[in-house]
């Protein structure tokens, strides 16, 4: 019954789409406003119809209606509450109807803001929206559908996989999903402006929030990911350069250059055709990189299986391909920026080249990335690149782009005079070189953490430089107190400020990646007979080892048994934690071991403790024991990230009015 | 075989200390063969593991042999013993060693390219696309600088006022 109503959701809401995007084409030969308010009612029943059909989806699962194949495969009866629900994202099919779930709920936003806005460019963000959604209907469809009635017997269903039974992965994949859906919307008013002409900041004064607001759940759900792997995948690290993780950074990269360039095209009516160009990349990156990881052609222990549907992905990358070259050739002069650039020490030109290298950084991780498919053409194997080879050649980008976050807000609009050069630059080049000694005399000669360190010390003065110099300035001229005038200069330009503080975030995580170079790991193992071993100043010591189950920890245990190991930890002789690692074997996936990770986190350094294996009979325990460096600052930094992004986010009631 | 390399595993744990630098990046350089889905330094299965030890006793101040071929005889077989004869030898560089797995396992084991052919490419394209990227800036900034001073800052409002004309006509 579920997979008929389920099933019947989807075709009509596909069959609305459908009709959405004839009657936009209608209305613009016709004209016929009756037919364009049609069109927009068709497309809003669509996105009911899809939402309705991924509530669904999400009552199947909760109730564990093994009726559906798809909840056999991604849940049991046993797998606990929450992570029933997130079997929604958990396999092909579900992932699939949450694209177009949360596409329907950005288009019913977009719709409504703009429903009485904007006649000329909404029939073109309906029709562009139209077709991304009609596209993944058709695939859940003809495909892919969730709500395949189960063939055979109903069983007890297969539990999710334990790997995605982690906190992180209810929320990295919405995340994911938001950041690169989120860029359908700007993308699909680019579309707009190309073809209605509008091809001023317009369309980029209208987007900016969405762009915005997207980019900031990018870069969640990519750290987010991070989080995940480093305490889910139990290898130590947060980012192994896998294609999958590489897949969400395309985007995210190009996005980046294309929410500083738009500065300069609102501000100074410049780098037009640029930043279509840009929008236009990272919208079909998004796509691609679904298609990357749904096609099977690079192997990642991330990826979903492979399946036939890399045909249908390709053709519509390759659709849009088409069809942003064919509008940037056929708009080729209306494409011309309007303003001069009047010399190479300019905060536009800072601009350009940050733009430059994100760009670059993407190809070179889509050229890593796809390396293993022109070897595979060429040489008949798939030699993947591993992360040595993604650290080698981009650390070199990002501390260019380091180095570029500071230089450019110390630029002015149009041209810096040599003077403002000294002024701006003696201060923050005379921190940074103290920064550097302070560093080198606690020890550290490695030469990319170094220079790093060097380069965040050079940043940091830049941005708290600007801080002080407006706060200064307003002081001056108003007479309040420093609080205020703090307040009041963020308020007047939320854009601006926000975006240091982004900055700041930015800072925090490159000090976090620095500590990887210094990471320490030993394989050890602890008995009741042999129960300590030292490392650097602390020492380990097993307490206790013990199993638990369903039946004596029905709550705690719901779908798994386990062995844990009490370790306590002492710092230069002292107690100092306790950790308790464990190793899960889980009942209703074919009795599939995972460890799960235990950590003590400071902002110095974290204890990271996997349990290998533990024999209950002797007590003898395998352990890898880790100790990484500033970690925490990576995650802190995407805190002060988020932060930055909201108050740039903020209404500016003056630009509102 | 996996209670075989843990018991192995258990027997070099006696000596508790830190894996060194040099075991560390060449784990990095090579694929775990379970899956082929990361370097066997992010693997805990039995044959990264296996690699793990076998790398760990090649660079071993105590280089022993033996104790070399009896791991390599869990992880792998009997005929690689005689390909582990000719090869496996005190002081090896990482290329030596890297290369010796290759011996085993095919190119695919590798995780960073030989510097020739197509790996050539792997290696110098990104310095390319750097220096491109940055050409790319100096070039954009030129075209940039050789336009007339603001062609035509009238044009700054034009669409608003084309939406609103259109809404108005549109009875909205």
């Amino acid at each position: 019954m579920i997979s008929i109503f389920g099933s019947s959701l989807i075709s009509l809401a596909f069959l609305l789409t459908i009709t959405s995007l004839g009657l936009n084409l209608w209305y613009l030969k016709s004209k016929d406003s009756r037919v364009y308010v049609a069109g927009r009612n068709a497309m809003i029943s669509a996105c009911l119809l899809t939402f309705s059909a991924g509530g669904t989806l999400v009552y199947a699962l909760y109730n564990s209606d093994l009726s559906l194949t798809y909840v056999n495969k991604y849940s049991s009866v046993f797998t606990p509450t929450i992570y029933k629900i997130s079997g929604f994202w958990a396999g092909m099919e579900g992932s699939l109807l949450f694209w177009v779930f949360i596409l329907s709920i950005f288009a019913i936003i977009v719709l409504y803001q703009n429903r009485n806005k904007y006649v000329s460019l909404m029939p073109w963000v309906t029709i562009v929206i139209a077709i991304v959604m009609s596209f993944f209907l058709f695939i859940c469809l003809a495909f892919e559908n969730p709500f395949a009635p189960v063939d055979g017997p109903i069983k007890m269903g297969s539990g999710l996989n334990p790997l995605l039974q982690h906190w992180a992965m209810l929320l990295h994949p919405p995340m994911l999903y938001l950041g690169f859906i989120g860029f359908t919307i700007p993308y699909a008013y680019a579309i707009a402006a190309m073809a209605t002409q509008q091809l001023d900041a317009s369309w980029i004064r209208l987007t900016r929030r969405w762009s915005l607001f997207t980019w900031m759940l990018l870069s969640i759900a990519v750290v987010m990911g991070g989080k995940w792997a480093y305490m889910e995948l139990g290898w130590g690290g947060y980012w192994a350069w896998d294609p999958v993780e590489n897949a969400s950074l395309f985007p995210w990269l190009t996005g980046t250059a294309y929410i500083h360039s738009v500065i300069i095209q609102e501000k100074k009516n410049m780098l037009v055709r640029w930043n279509m160009i840009l929008i236009m990349l990272t919208f079909t990156l998004t796509i691609f990189g679904t298609y990357l990881t749904r096609s099977g052609i690079v192997s990642s222990i991330h990826a979903f299986a492979a399946t036939d549907l890399s045909i249908w992905f390709f053709g519509f990358v390759m659709f849009l391909v088409s069809l942003n070259i064919g509008l940037l050739i056929y708009r080729h002069k209306d494409l011309n920026s309007q303003n001069q650039l009047d010399s190479f020490a300019s905060r536009e030109a800072g601009f350009v080249f940050n733009n430059m290298i994100f760009v670059a950084m993407m190809l070179v991780v889509l050229w890593g990335t796809l390396y293993p498919v022109m070897t595979e053409a060429l040489r008949g194997v798939q030699i993947r690149l591993g992360p040595t080879w993604f650290n080698q050649k981009l650390i070199p980008f990002g501390l260019v782009l380091l180095a570029l976050t500071g230089i450019a807000p110390l630029l002015a609009w149009r041209k810096t005079s040599i003077n403002s050069i000294k002024r701006n630059f003696s201060l923050p080049i005379v921190l940074s070189f103290i920064t550097g000694i302070i560093t080198f005399s606690l020890g550290i000669r490695k030469v990319y953490p170094l220079i790093t360190i060097i380069l965040i010390g050079f940043v940091l003065s830049t941005i708290l430089l600007e801080f002080y110099r407006g706060t200064k300035a307003r002081l001056k001229s108003s007479g309040e107190n420093i609080f205020n005038v703090f307040i009041t200069i963020m308020d007047k330009n939320r854009s601006r400020y926000g975006g240091y503080i982004v900055h700041i975030g930015i800072l925090m995580m490159f000090l976090g990646f620095t500590g990887k170079a210094f990471d320490q790991e030993a394989d050890v193992s602890l008995s009741p007979e042999n129960n300590t071993v030292e490392l650097a100043e602390y020492s380990f010591e097993l307490k206790e080892y013990w199993q638990e189950s369903p039946n004596s920890h029905p709550k705690k245990r719901q779908n798994h048994k386990a062995e844990i190991t009490s370790i306590d930890i002492y710092k230069n002789g002292a107690f100092y934690t306790n950790l308790k690692p464990e190793r899960r074997i889980y009942i209703d996936q074919n009795s599939q071991p995972h460890s799960e990770v235990a950590l003590k986190t400071t902002l110095n350094k974290d204890i990271y403790i996997i349990l290998g294996s533990l024999d209950l009979k002797t007590g003898m325990a395998t352990l890898k024991i880790r100790l990484n460096n500033l970690v925490s600052w990576v995650w802190l930094g995407t805190l002060v990230l988020i932060f930055g992004t909201l108050i740039a986010l903020l209404p500016n009631r003056k630009l509102d009015e | 075989m996996n209670k075989f390399i843990y018991l192995f595993l258990i027997a070099s744990l006696f000596c508790v200390e830190f894996k060194s630098q040099r075991q560390y990046q060449l784990e990095q350089q090579l694929h775990a063969p379970c899956c082929w889905g990361g370097v066997i330094a992010e693997h805990d299965s039995p044959i990264a593991n296996g690699i793990k030890l076998i790398i760990k006793n090649i660079i071993s101040d105590e280089f022993d042999k033996n104790k070399i071929n009896n791991t390599l005889l869990q992880v792998y077989n009997k005929n690689v013993l005689d390909y582990s004869n000719k090869f496996i030898k005190q002081n090896m560089t990482d290329e030596e060693i890297i290369n010796f797995f290759v011996g085993i396992e095919g190119e695919k084991i590798r995780a960073l390219p030989e510097n020739k052919g197509l790996g050539w490419v792997a290696w110098k394209l990104p310095t390319f696309i750097l220096f491109l990227s940055i050409l790319m800036g100096i070039i954009i900034i030129n075209r940039f600088r050789a336009l007339p001073k603001e062609i035509n800052q009238n044009k700054k409002n034009i669409s608003f006022e084309k939406v609103d004309d259109e809404m108005k006509k549109m009875g909205f």
